[in-house]
């Protein structure tokens, strides 16, 4: 029996509740009580296949569960929790429904079962987070919320084709692992890829996350490119392409990383990069691989949203998000809580032992060596050592200490820790980013396939120990050319900012010519219509050369004369027309 | 500096002498069976990251902050 609903419609009931209390204490109970209603509901659902609808002559499936979707639903839950405890002082109901929204959405895409329901959440989601973004108001997040939204619906659209050509093909709608055969599968590759954030596809993430508020880009962190991971771990495990395009992701994020001057697109750019060891693991189809690529989503929702918080706390705080702005302040003194929770943050995604990057990171890396790929391997590996070249090394350097202040002119206000909710919110993250780091059974146990995976061999632990000592002294003689630098990093979005704005001038060109050849045929309507108001005159003008002004046009002169004109015609045919039948 | 961090290059030198004595039964590449290899690689890594990354980022990536404006 099943006494679950789907966890969607409690999100969305959520979204639809908060518009309608007036009491902010209500508000904030409802914002962290349909998160727990959401988890609850998670343990009651039972496992298999439910809710089904019949639809025109298909059946949709909302219900799919299993252990995969149940491992991204899970942590869904959890850091839609933390999100809130989070965003607990925001007063904009917007928002929060927008991330109630959001967050339905990737439950449903997570339990969808066939394309139609995934492709509805899917554009959903896309919907809900580019209201998100838009909802810091400044004309940097409206044009970027923008940017962000025609990408993901360029995404959908490609998703959508090719759903409709498999389907045509197959005469299924069921969301089942695909063949290569066809365009279809490949323009559904394209619709997931574009959410994963796979170069060439990637801009559109750093473009975007930085413009929304300091709790919006907590929720963006979350679910977009996760259940892109999700959905190609449903869709194409073992496509050899996606490991080599994991593997060049995952250093792509890392030096842009390198590069950036602002502090969440810095973040940014590592979701790039982590996103990028999922789809590695993806790619090499092993059932060890894809638990890690399992394992490491769930890894890195946590410590990301971690270090969302903790960044966005000094956003809060200070105001300033460029490591130039910030540099050579010691924010540590100021703010030592929020600064440990960063740090936690960056040892779990650098997979430092005892923190979660660790045991989920070394599954993937471990996996690509049992498949025997050498260069896949060792991409991975200097990807996990420039990760923790860039967040516990660099970005720590920029933002917390620092020599002296790269930009004098800059003063910083009072500076104290971040409110309490949001301090409390990263550390329940950060708590749960160790316990599963200390004890990783509890996550293990609920990953998708057998596979078994001990992270803590002698090996694997004085290999990350040399990795992460020996970069950190690699680090130490290259520290000055790491300084910030105040400038912006040109992606792949550069072909649609800067053509957009090519294509704009021609609009402009063609919109000037299309304009000049509206008045030549405007004033040539004109001359017609004084034509038209008396034909008579323009006779008058060519047979008599009758150049007198016009006068006032009278409908009543021409009237008498063409009446009976009229009368004598139609007399004349009746009397033609008699004659005719009459002698017939 | 780390360079002149006592504990941080006591530690670089421990990590070092660790890993001359750590099995390496269930290596998957011969690399994994020399014994600092994993030494040597961070330290190459990181150096080649920053260098490929501050040669690209003269190349073509950075630009003057106000260039999509």
């Amino acid at each position: 029996m099943n006494n679950a609903v789907h966890p969607a419609l409690i999100f969305f009931c959520g979204a639809l509740l908060l518009p309608l209390l007036k009491n902010r204490l209500q508000k904030q109970l409802v914002l962290l009580a349909i998160p727990a209603f959401a988890f609850i509901d998670l343990l009651l659902m039972p496992r298999g296949s439910c809710w089904h609808y019949p639809f025109l002559s298909y059946e949709l499936v909302l219900g799919r569960v299993d252990a995969l979707s149940l491992c991204f639903a899970y942590v869904f839950v959890i850091t839609a929790f933390l999100g809130m405890v989070y965003a607990l002082r925001v007063e904009q109901d917007g928002q929060h429904a927008a991330a109630f929204i959001y967050a339905g959405a990737a439950m449903g895409v997570t339990f969808a079962g066939d394309f139609l329901t995934l492709f509805i959440f899917w554009e959903l989601m896309a919907i809900a987070s580019a209201v998100i973004i838009w909802c810091r108001r400044s004309s940097a997040s409206i044009g970027a919320g923008f940017r962000y939204l025609l990408v993901h619906l360029s995404g959908g659209t490609a998703l959508l084709a090719g759903i409709i050509m498999e389907v045509s093909r197959t005469g299924s709608i069921a969301f089942n692992p695909l063949s290569f055969a066809g365009a279809g599968s490949y323009l559904i590759l394209t619709g997931f890829l574009i959410n994963a954030a796979v170069p060439p596809f990637n801009a559109w993430l750093s473009d975007s996350y930085p413009e929304a508020t300091v709790t919006g880009s907590v929720f963006l962190s979350i679910f977009t490119t996760k259940s892109a991971v999700y959905v190609l771990l449903r869709g194409f495990p073992g496509w050899e392409l996606l490991s080599w395009l994991g593997a060049i992701m995952a250093l792509y994020g890392i030096i842009y990383a390198l590069l950036e001057n602002n502090i969440r697109r810095f973040l940014a750019y590592h979701i790039v990069s982590q996103v990028g060891f999922m789809v590695c693991g993806v790619g090499m189809g092993t059932e060890l691989s894809m638990n890690g690529s399992a394992a490491h989503a769930f890894c890195h929702i946590l410590y990301k949203a971690l270090l969302f918080m903790a960044v966005g706390g000094v956003i809060q705080v200070t105001g300033r998000e460029k490591i130039t702005e910030l540099q050579g302040r010691r924010l540590y003194t100021r703010m030592p809580v929020c600064f440990s929770m960063y740090m936690i943050g960056a040892f779990s995604i650098s997979a430092v032992p005892l923190f979660n990057g660790f045991i989920s990171k070394n599954m993937i890396i471990f996996a690509a060596g049992e498949v025997h790929r050498p260069i896949i391997y060792l991409l991975l590996e200097l990807a996990s050592v420039g990760t923790f070249l860039s967040l516990t090394l660099k970005l720590p350097y920029g933002m917390w200490f620092g020599r002296s202040p790269v930009d004098q002119s800059v003063v910083l206000k009072e500076i104290k820790e971040p409110p309490l909710n949001m301090l409390i919110a990263m550390g329940m993250t950060a708590l749960l980013c160790i316990v599963t780091g200390v004890y990783p059974r509890v996550l293990y146990d609920i990953l998708p396939f057998k596979a078994t995976f001990s992270p803590y061999r002698l090996a694997a632990v004085s290999a990350i120990l040399q990795v992460l000592i020996f970069s950190g002294l690699g680090y130490s003689l290259f520290m000055d050319k790491l300084y910030g630098e105040r400038a912006v990093s040109i992606d792949t979005d550069w072909f649609y900012r800067k053509g957009a704005a090519v294509f704009m001038r021609w609009c402009a060109e063609f919109d000037a010519v299309r304009m000049s050849l509206q008045g030549v045929a405007s004033r040539l309507t004109g001359k017609l219509v004084a034509v038209c108001r008396n034909p008579a005159r323009l006779f008058s003008a060519i047979l008599f050369n009758n150049t007198s002004p016009a006068e006032q046009y009278n409908p009543d002169a021409y009237r008498q004369a063409i009446g009976i004109g009229v009368l004598y015609f139609l007399c004349l045919f009746s009397l033609l027309c008699l004659v005719f039948f009459a002698y017939q | 500096m780390f360079w002149k961090n006592r504990k941080m290059l006591l530690s670089a030198v421990v990590i070092f002498c660790l890993s001359l004595f750590t099995p390496t039964s269930e290596a998957h590449f011969f690399w994994e069976r020399l014994p600092v290899f994993y030494a040597l690689f961070g330290f190459a890594g990181c150096i080649v990251l920053i260098i490929i990354a501050k040669f690209l980022g003269k190349l073509f990536i950075k630009r003057d902050e106000n260039y999509y404006e």
